[in-house]
């Protein structure tokens, strides 16, 4: 397994807690920090606010991003990435409850990387997250240097 | 002006100029009657022109009364019965307009009393003419009311009149009064007949105008109908989308909020089971599968719902489709995912539709799905998908025979959550056949079941409105 950070973004506890049993459940011991809403989010990936004191290059590995969340929403937090050129080419998954059609366009029209929507079931959210984990932290590659070039 | 007729007056005999003081030659009084006849011929031609020049009957009325002055007679007047039941005067004509100006002096004076039923009155009322020949100065005196009263009918000079009546489509709707003074003439039997044919145009022209005026009314108020109609549709679609648009926010509200403590439920059910099975006797074990199968079945109905809502508000797109090939591919898909069963499936070729592929394709995985489900206990199950051409109606058949239904509560069956067999038996949510339904109406079509208990079901469809030929 890479050793790179995952970011979750999530506003449920419940949720994250299972999000954390399946990635455990799945042998992926990455880091995870988690954070409770879009504003958190967009703090820690820019390093401003409360995590000024973080290097801005010090990006995760991949986002596991939420939808419906205070504040900021999932999809506006995906924008203000994706306008950015440090953080335009930074993996994010899209991990919530809506499959409505206007999410999946709006996600993919902001150029989100995966699209997996959380089941009832936790057997199948188990196998997302299993599945997820092994794609984005070990097969897949990401350029070294997001933004130049 | 109202004539009064005075009570008892006999009519005199129609002579043209019987009163004539001197005496005339017989060759004088032929060209004179020619030279008569030829006025009243154009006469009736310039006022059936007049008449027929312009929908302001009450202003051509007052022309043609113009016009018969002096040569048809001394005086012309005309009565109108408006809608209230009042005679109304509406032209008065001589060539003086002094004597006009005292024929007023008279009308304004000695109004007619109401219900007097004498003149002009009685004409409307039995649209019947009267013809006075000769008014006798007796016959003044008789029925003036006061000496004043006598002395301006005497300087009126009166000495013949008629009154014909305006009648159109059997309704009364006036009088002309042609009065003779100063000219000595006295009316008979053929004036009148001039009178009546006078009376005949103008009655039509009168008639036809109103009838315009009727008709632009009607038109005028359908208009308003329509544009009152047309502001209450759009008030109506501002509503619609209002509601539209809360229900689009609820439905997104429902499939983020509600599933999140669903997955907790299951989640940590799961977790339970897993990490603590060595504390948790068979018994517990059991009630926890029971809690997941709960929330996960509730995941289904929420998801089932929001599919039945998406479908109403999806937009449409109809295109040509091979319904066959569709119910073919979907039959396919379920023998790959089912466990292996013995079903025959037998769908005709060529059976074409226009509908929203999309939408066609849920109502067919619907219908096709409750058939492959409800025939699981038949050894030798059949499914069919046939059409039919019923007058100009395409009508689409998914038939099966299996475990059906009692035809008393078929009507229940095309409700959301609607269910005639128990969880147990058949596992479903109720929504399919309310989705079936709804897609079915959105394409103006209709749809059927028949089924018995143990005798198979029968679904009847069609997509398109039963006026609409669709060969």
């Amino acid at each position: 397994m890479s050793d790179g950070l995952i970011l979750l973004v999530e506003d449920n506890p419940r949720d994250e807690e299972l999000a954390l049993i399946a990635l455990e459940d799945s042998h992926i011991v990455n880091q995870v920090h988690v954070v409770r809403d879009g504003q958190e989010a967009l703090d820690y990936l820019f390093g401003i606010g409360r995590y000024a004191q973080r290097g801005p290059t010090d990006l995760p590995h991949l986002v596991l991003l939420d939808l419906k969340l205070p504040k900021v929403d999932g999809l506006e937090v995906l924008e203000r990435l994706r306008d950015d050129p440090r953080t335009a080419w930074l993996p994010v998954v899209i991990l919530t409850s809506s499959d409505e059609e206007s999410d999946l366009v709006r996600s993919y029209q902001l150029r989100v990387n995966s699209y997996i929507r959380k089941p009832v079931d936790f057997d199948q959210f188990g196998a997302a997250v299993r599945h997820l984990g092994l794609y984005w932290m070990v097969l897949n590659r990401v350029p070294s240097h997001p933004g130049r070039g | 002006m109202v004539l009064r007729a005075p009570e008892g007056e006999q009519d005199g005999p129609g002579t043209l100029f019987g009163a004539t003081p001197q005496p005339v030659r017989m060759y004088d009084l032929q060209s004179q009657i020619l030279r008569q006849r030829e006025t009243e011929v154009s006469f009736l031609a310039e006022a059936s022109a007049i008449l027929a020049s312009s929908l302001d009957y009450e202003q051509t009325l007052r022309t043609v009364a113009e016009l018969a002055v002096p040569h048809i007679a001394d005086w012309c007047a005309v009565h109108i019965l408006d809608d209230d039941g009042a005679v109304r005067e509406l032209a008065v004509a001589h060539t003086d307009p002094t004597k006009v100006g005292l024929a007023r002096e008279l009308e304004r004076r000695y109004p007619p009393k109401p219900g007097q039923d004498s003149g002009v009155h009685r004409v409307v009322r039995t649209r019947e003419p009267v013809l006075h020949a000769e008014i006798s100065d007796e016959a003044l005196v008789a029925s003036a009311i006061d000496q004043e009263h006598l002395s301006l009918m005497r300087q009126l000079g009166l000495c013949s009149a008629l009154v014909v009546p305006l009648v159109a489509r059997d309704c009364g709707l006036g009088a002309i009064t042609m009065v003779s003074a100063e000219s000595g003439r006295r009316f008979g039997e053929h004036d009148v007949s001039l009178a009546r044919n006078l009376a005949e145009r103008a009655a039509l022209a009168v008639d036809n105008a109103r009838l315009f005026t009727d008709l632009a009314a009607a038109e005028e108020a359908v208009q308003k109908l329509n544009a009152d109609l047309e502001l209450r549709v759009r008030e109506r679609t501002l509503q619609l989308a209002a509601a539209n648009a809360e229900l689009e926010a609820f439905a997104y509200s429902v499939s983020h909020d509600l599933r999140a403590p669903l997955r907790s439920m299951d989640g940590f059910s799961k977790v339970l089971t897993d990490r603590y099975a060595a504390t948790l006797d068979d018994r517990g074990k059991r009630y926890l599968g029971h809690i997941r199968d709960a929330a996960q079945e509730m995941g289904q109905l929420i998801d089932a719902l929001l599919r039945l809502a998406r479908l109403s508000r999806a937009e449409m797109r109809c295109e040509p489709i091979d319904m066959g090939a569709l119910a073919r591919e979907i039959v396919d898909g379920f023998r790959r995912e089912g466990t292996e069963r013995r079903v025959q499936v037998s769908v005709d070729d060529g059976i074409s539709a226009m509908g929203d592929r999309m939408l066609v394709r849920v109502l067919l995985e619907n219908l096709l799905g409750n058939a492959w489900k409800f025939t699981r206990a038949q050894p030798e199950a059949s499914i069919t998908f046939r059409v039919k051409a019923d007058g100009n109606e395409q009508v689409y058949v998914v038939s099966d025979n299996g475990a059906g239904f009692d035809p008393q509560y078929a009507h229940k069956l095309f409700g959301p959550f609607q269910r005639l067999h128990t969880a147990g038996e058949f596992e479903g949510t109720g929504v399919g056949l309310a989705t079936v339904q709804r897609i079915v109406h959105r394409h103006g079509g209709w749809v059927r079941a028949e089924g018995a208990v143990g005798a198979g079901a029968t679904f009847s469809f069609t997509l398109a409105p039963g006026a609409e030929d669709r060969t």
